[in-house]
């Protein structure tokens, strides 16, 4: 994939001055944090795809192009996301290297992600708690949106209409010098989701009008960053949301009015000095703001949460092959929720050291550190292990040979922590993760080939899961099983280039069978059986054409049933979603308009998620896009 | 197993298949079962809250199967979203299906669904008295109190709405009355069915929660008490109550007897009664105990050392069911006992199994 190029290119970079050629390179490949990865599956979302798709959530995105599982509590409704037979909470989404999960969930809701946020998107398979901290057991999902440094204006206007009364509108724009670069985008969106279904739990099974299932968000996102000399940059990043969604009531479930209202304001400064060859200093900083409000005919809660964070990293190069980082950061979280007994307030902190290591041309090699640091429920020290070797390294032709040993922790939560009864006895949850594959890569000058094979073995232990405590009945967290999931992820990408027109295609399968080997509680939970709600095989296929200013594309998410008891004895069926994107643009000087038109759910499937959650059939969208440079 | 029961659901389609053939009737023939279900013992499984995988599960006593969603299996759709109870009345099934807003009325003896009672709130427990359909509803639980909808069996629709106290839980019937527990409160109210009005508001202990009537005609209600946690699991010991078991006579509608439990923070539930109604079953403290009606203390000690989310005694055959939900992250369990304690099996029912009506 196009991170081993990143790799390759990118060590002779580091030793220049990092400001300008390391950051051309962050443009082109991808989050340099993934350099420490070597030996683990990485996936960069095409940044063409995240365009053409903007008015969505993320959620709509990925589903398409990684074999994540998402559930969707309904269309623009709660959505969470799972890797590799794991579950939502052990996904760790990181948004510039800080972890933007809810604190009190300890998982994120898709549905309030606008993809308008960032620009650049890229999933890291598997356990990687040395890299990303908690949460990263599963895997890990990195939002984005370095400086371009390109100069001048640049202005887009954007207006979606679709079905069920979806508007979308997106203002934005960019402002550079080469020395100074200002982005500012806003959007709002709404929809009714009024959209028809067929009440199979029903007598007589009625055709019926979802109810309860609008949402409305608007939001912001600033970027400034400044170069100061050629030694440092500064950025200050800003993310507004404002959500406003009703919850939609399953199938089976009485309409209670439920709604939910979300905030979140994330705020943050970053500062690099780079010296001319030798090393790079960066410190981050952080204030985010988590805001909920929910109602429903019975209840009425606050979550209101305050995260101050501090990141200060250290990078020295030496002689082109061996780059090391050391780091420290440090987390306050103080706020609360109806539900806790008392506002709270928790420190976390974690010093971790990163090390790359070329020991030869065909050989990369990482080894990464982190111990983190939770009173009363210190995480264990977390190491990680891998390596990249070149079995074929030619002009047309790479074949890598990939290995990868990584621990995962997940600290509990802080309603796992603060919600009366809680548990006092509670650990950290803890993951090993196994895998080695194979990456083939062929280009020419007009074709570019990458395939690559993965198998992994993945191991959670001390999974937390709230269950009611034997002698009360109150619910309350436990570690409750250990959790085995093995698997494997196929993949190939084509890229063809041929008279103007530009051709790609790529699929990607993925095997996972993920069971529970162990239980520290009886739970009647049976072992050995594949886990509810991860699906034992998922496809994605995309291709698209992009020729004469006209592009077509279609994507493809197909998922294998999935068992809805932990004894297998009810599923929901496999299905198949096709979405099909037609667009036109016209460029006349520096302005350029664009039109394209979507069919969502094109084959009209029938099909849930979550069971008995309605999701839409077959439905339009259109945008009508602007772009002035 | 398997082959027994597919053998038995056979019969009863090729009895169907045939009727609706050549218009012969089964239930004509008195040898005929009137339906897969005709006799054994229904368990109410709750499912997960807001799952949709709420069902009624049959244990056929005879051939001790247990086949465990018997609403999907015959109807194929779910029951619903968080099953609460079950009442038979004329080979009529009443499920109570808290959080879908409803009562499905299926056929007691084949489980093939006869009408859907729509727009309830919350409803809890069902039962009949004068002909008429009696469902508490705790409305939600931010109101003040809770209600009793009135529901007409022929059209199964609500033909009065009669407010009570807060969070209406179980009922009895008594002629021309029926006897609601206010579980968010310390009160039962009397409802007079001929007018269907509350004629008497009886106070009893906090929390009453269950409720029976013994050989005597005496009504028992079974009071949880109420514990104000400060910060679990320490908990209030002053504006905290313990639980009581209160004996009322109908005639006055007056508390005769109150015994109260020893221990606050502990909440006694699941009041039951054995075959000859001169003994009262209860779950406190994660046992199960027996108090004989003319006793004049609470026992000490238990008859049997297990921790039920629901409790019931067959009454043709005094033998004692116990449910357990577990964790409700897989199928429950039932456990029969003989009437001295002493256990004899047990069956897989669905996800939160809470308690058990007898056929």
């Amino acid at each position: 994939m196009l991170l081993f190029w990143a790799i390759a290119s990118t060590i002779q970079a580091q030793s220049d001055s990092v400001t300008t050629k390391e950051l051309r390179i962050v443009e082109v490949f991808g989050q340099p944090i993934t350099r420490y990865a070597a030996g683990s599956r990485v996936t960069t979302l095409d940044s063409t795809f995240l365009k053409v798709n903007n008015a969505g959530q993320l959620s709509e995105l990925l589903q398409f192009r990684v074999p994540v599982y998402f559930k969707n509590y309904g269309p623009g409704s709660l959505a969470t996301a799972a890797f590799r037979g794991t579950s939502a909470s052990q996904t760790a989404v990181l948004w510039h290297g800080f972890n933007i999960n809810q604190p009190t969930l300890g998982q994120t809701d898709f549905s309030v992600i606008p993809v308008t946020a960032f620009s650049q998107v890229d999933v890291q398979y598997g356990s990687a708690g040395a890299n990303y901290g908690t949460g990263a057991v599963g895997g890990a999902i990195l939002l984005s949106s370095p400086p371009s440094w390109e100069s001048g204006l640049k202005l887009r206007i954007q207006q979606d209409v679709g079905a069920f009364n979806h508007l979308f509108t997106n203002l934005g724009g960019s402002y550079g010098t080469g020395k100074v670069q200002l982005k500012t985008s806003l959007f709002r969106q709404s929809a009714q989701n009024d959209f028809e279904f067929i009440n199979f739990t029903k007598a007589g099974k009625p055709r019926e009008k979802q109810v309860n299932a609008a949402t409305s968000q608007k939001g912001f996102t600033q970027d400034l960053d400044l170069k100061l000399g050629h030694r440092h940059t500064l950025s200050f990043r800003s993310w507004y949301t404002n959500s406003d969604n009703e919850s939609q009531p399953n199938m089976t479930q009485a309409n209670t009015q439920a709604r939910r209202q979300d905030e979140n304001l994330r705020l943050m400064a970053e500062w690099n000095h780079a010296t001319d060859k030798a090393s790079k200093t960066t410190v981050r900083l952080a204030y985010f703001n988590d805001y909920q409000h929910y109602t429903d005919e019975s209840n009425n809660s606050v979550v209101d949460i305050n995260t101050y964070q501090a990141q200060a990293e250290h990078t020295i190069f030496v002689q082109d092959k061996l780059t090391f980082r050391a780091g420290a950061e440090a987390q306050h979280f103080s706020g609360g929720n109806t539900g806790y007994a008392q506002a709270v307030r928790e420190n976390r902190a974690a010093i971790f050291g990163w090390l790359r290591y070329n020991p030869a041309a065909r050989l990369n090699l990482s080894l990464n550190l982190r111990q983190g640091f939770v009173t009363g429920f210190n995480p264990p020290l977390t190491p990680t292990a891998g390596f990249n070797f070149y079995l074929s390294d030619t002009p047309n032709q790479t074949v890598i040979l990939k290995g990868n040993i990584s621990r995962g922790y997940r600290v509990p939560t802080l309603n796992d922590r603060f919600w009366p009864p809680g548990n006092a006895h509670l650990k950290p949850e803890s993951s090993w993760n196994y895998e080695t594959g194979l990456q083939h890569t062929y280009k020419t000058n007009h074709i570019r080939i990458t395939s690559e094979a993965t198998v992994y073995r993945l191991l959670v232990d001390n999974y937390i899961q709230w269950v009611p405590a034997i002698q009360t009945g109150l619910w309350s967290p436990f570690n409750l099983k250990k959790v085995v999931s093995t698997g494997g992820e196929l993949s190939s990408e084509l890229n063809y280039t041929f008279l103007n027109a530009v051709v790609n295609a790529g699929f990607l399968y993925s095997y996972t069978r993920s069971e529970q080997k162990k239980t520290y509680l009886p739970t009647a939970e049976p072992l050995n059986r594949q886990l509810y709600y991860v699906p034992p095989h998922s496809l994605r296929g995309y291709t698209g054409v992009n020729y004469a200013q006209w592009l077509l594309s279609a994507n493809v998410n197909f998922t294998g049933l999935r068992y809805t008891t932990p004894e297998n004895d009810q599923w929901l069926p496999a299905y198949t979603l096709l979405n099909i994107t037609l667009g036109k643009s016209i460029r006349l000087g520096a302005y350029q308009f664009e039109l394209i038109g979507k069919i969502n759910n094109a084959t009209n499937a029938i099909y849930q998620t979550l069971e008995y959650y309605a999701m839409p059939q077959r439905h339009y969208a259109l945008s009508l896009r602007f772009n002035f440079n | 197993m398997k082959k027994n029961l597919l053998l038995n659901r056979l019969l009863v389609g090729a009895c169907l298949f045939t009727n609706v053939l050549f218009f012969t009737s089964c239930d004509n023939e008195t040898e005929q079962p009137k339906g897969t279900y005709e006799s054994g013992v229904f368990v109410v499984n709750e499912g997960n809250f807001t799952k949709g995988n709420g069902a009624v599960s049959f244990i056929n006593t005879g051939s001790k199967i247990i086949e465990t969603d018997i609403f999907k299996a015959v109807n194929g759709r779910p029951l619903g979203d968080n099953v609460q109870s079950m009442y038979i009345q004329q080979e009529k099934a009443y499920v109570v299906v808290n959080n879908s807003n409803k009562i499905e009325v299926a056929n007691a003896n084949t489980f093939t669904s006869l009408a859907t009672i729509e727009n309830l709130k919350l409803p809890r427990y069902f039962t009949v008295a004068n002909n008429k359909g009696y469902v508490t509803e705790t409305i939600s639980y931010t109101v003040a109190n809770g209600q009793v909808s009135v529901i007409d069996l022929n059209t199964n629709t609500v033909i009065k709405v009669i407010p009570v106290g807060l969070q209406p839980e179980q009922l009895v019937t008594l002629p021309n009355k029926v006897y609601v527990t206010n579980s968010g409160a310390n009160t039962v109210s009397v409802i007079n069915t001929a007018t269907d009005a509350v004629e008497a508001t009886i106070n009893v202990g906090d929390a009453p929660n269950s409720i029976t009537v013994d050989a005597t005609g005496k009504i028992w209600v079974l009071c949880g008490g109420n514990t104000v946690y400060t910060s679990y699991p320490a908990f209030d010991e002053t504006a905290s109550t313990a639980g009581s078991l209160v004996r009322i006579n109908p005639n006055n509608n007056m508390v005769e007897a109150s015994f109260s439990f020893a221990t606050k923070g502990l909440s006694p539930a699941d009041l039951t009664i054995n075959k000859e109604k001169n003994k009262l079953l209860y779950s406190y403290a994660g046992k199960v105990y027996q108090f004989n009606i003319a006793a004049t203390a609470l026992p000490t000690t238990a008859l049997i050392n297990r921790s039920f989310y629901g409790l019931a005694v067959e009454p043709n055959t005094d033998i004692i069911y116990g449910a357990d939900a577990g964790a409700f992250t897989a199928n429950g369990k039932a456990f029969r006992y003989n009437a001295n304690g002493s256990a004899i099996d047990s069956f897989t029912t669905a996800v939160g199994p809470n308690g058990f009506v007898f056929k």
